[in-house]
């Protein structure tokens, strides 16, 4: 387990292209002296870097057990006067001060799946000052269409009788899930890479792409892949596109896949349509291919379709339009009793606990975040 | 505003106007009953056996009119009754926001 962990760290380490965008990034946005929130420093990496640029004080959040070397890190290095290293997740965390400057590296394939929007939002609420700064800044996000014989194979695996039984059920499950490819060139592409959608990395509110590709060559389409141009700083960029001058060295994206690959021919177009939101990471997409022959085929899926849901724990969540279970009142009565914008989510927690005393209490707090989460956002429509 | 919601539900589920799932609203079966999501949301909302089935008819534009007649040849229950809590569920979903009037498949007047 340990190597498995360093190798992971030693992965953020060796990507030279990351680190010297970084680095150009605090450069250019820090002023002397500023304050800086390291968003999951791992290692130590950016917190490093933030001092180098010239920080007064960095916040390093470290949710792991890696923070211990973090902190060593720090030491050796000469900086931990600067640095106050705090353990625990930023989304609970509460600083003296707000910053200057935030910046981290939960950047997914396609930019959101690693939680980037989702954790700079909450951070920008809460813990940078109004006129802060975030790097990345925003993101542009780039779908292609893909023939990728390898992701293909795992889908198709459970598309027909295993040892001669139906694994229908697993096929549906694989079909609707994303997954991460590595493409280290742009053969493996279908289409010219087109940028669908910009984001601030501080809003995680969810959106809508649509863009009409047009297949450069035949092949076979397995599905599309996102991609994403992280707008670090006003002249610093860093992308996963494969041919991209800025290419980083971890070459990864997300695939998300047509589930039915289909052959195509160069100068058929493809559809394609997705939704995401950044909060949850739930996405649906959708991808229609137009023949020349004017057939179409389309594909749709979505990741709450590829979920492996435990049933017995949704139903302790799950609202029913009629009847709502005696726990869900139980929650929804705390909540209702309290003030408009304030949950009282100690009073929803111990209700919970005292309704579900076979539960452990993290998987309490883990259903009355998520059930705080909807209600921050309005009240629910019926209780 | 209690009694605006309501009477707007009543409307909207009144003369076999066709409804549809709302646009974001993600459904998907399992075992022997239906989960529910916004895209938006983090909340499930699960629908059992014949909460499933009118959750179908509605993936095809079903009306109230439709949805009770289908059901009332396949149970043998008091059409009245059947009538209303179909309605009940109708309009809890609506309220909820994941099913809306289709407004295309209106027929102009």
């Amino acid at each position: 387990v340990s190597f498995k962990t360093y190798d992971e760290h030693r992965n953020y380490w060796v990507d030279q292209v990351k680190i010297d965008r970084y680095r150009r990034a605090l450069a250019e946005v820090l002023e002397p002296g500023a304050t800086v929130l390291d968003l999951g420093t791992g290692t130590g990496l950016l917190g490093l870097l933030a001092c180098e640029a010239g920080a007064g004080k960095v916040y390093s959040v470290e949710f792991g057990p890696i923070a211990t070397v973090a902190h060593e890190v720090f030491e050796r290095n000469g900086v931990l006067d600067r640095i106050e290293i705090v353990r625990g997740m930023s989304s609970d965390l509460t600083l003296p001060e707000q910053v200057d400057v935030v910046v981290g590296d939960q950047i997914g394939g396609f930019a959101y799946s690693a939680g980037v929007f989702k954790f700079y939002a909450d951070a920008a609420r809460r813990l940078l000052k109004p006129d802060g700064v975030a790097i990345p800044a925003s993101f542009e996000l780039a779908v292609a269409a893909v023939e990728h014989p390898a992701a293909r194979e795992s889908i198709e695996t459970f598309a027909t009788p295993v040892a001669g039984f139906d694994l229908g059920p697993i096929h549906e499950l694989v079909k609707n899930s994303v997954r991460t490819v590595s493409l280290r060139d742009d053969s493996s592409l279908l289409s010219t890479p087109a940028i669908v959608h910009t984001q601030r990395s501080t809003d995680a509110s969810t959106f809508r792409v649509s863009s009409r590709l047009t297949l450069t060559r035949d092949g076979t389409l397995d599905g599309l892949v996102g991609m994403f141009v992280a707008d670090m700083s006003p002249s610093v960029s860093m992308s996963n596109i494969p041919g991209h001058p800025d290419m980083m060295d971890r070459r990864w994206q997300d695939f998300f896949p047509m589930g039915r690959s289909v052959p195509v021919r160069a100068g058929d177009h493809v559809v394609a349509e997705m939704a995401v939101n950044p909060e949850s990471y739930l996405t649906t997409w959708a991808m229609t291919v137009e023949g020349a022959d004017g057939r179409t085929t389309r594909e749709q899926h979505s990741t709450f379709e590829g979920e492996l849901l435990d049933l017995a724990k949704l139903r302790l969540l799950a609202r029913r339009p009629v009847g709502m279970t005696a726990l869900g009142r139980a929650a929804v009565r705390a909540v209702a009793d309290s003030s408009d914008q304030d949950v009282d989510v100690a009073r929803v927690a111990s209700e919970l606990a005292a309704a579900m005393p076979h539960l452990q209490r993290s998987e309490v707090d883990r259903m009355v975040r998520s059930l705080a989460a909807v209600l921050a956002s309005g009240p629910p429509g019926e209780v | 505003m209690v009694s605006g919601a309501r009477q707007s539900v009543d409307d909207l589920l009144g003369g076999g106007r066709p409804l549809r799932i709302a646009d974001g609203v993600l459904s998907r079966r399992i075992v022997d009953e239906t989960l529910i999501l916004r895209l938006e949301g983090e909340v499930y909302f699960s629908l059992d056996g014949v909460g499933s089935q009118i959750w179908g008819l509605l993936g095809q534009g079903a009306s109230l009119d439709h949805i009770v007649e289908v059901l009332a040849d396949r149970y043998e229950v008091d059409p009245s009754r059947l009538e209303a809590d179909v309605r009940a569920v109708l309009a809890n979903l609506l309220q909820s926001g994941l099913i809306e009037l289709d407004e295309e498949s209106i027929p102009p007047t």
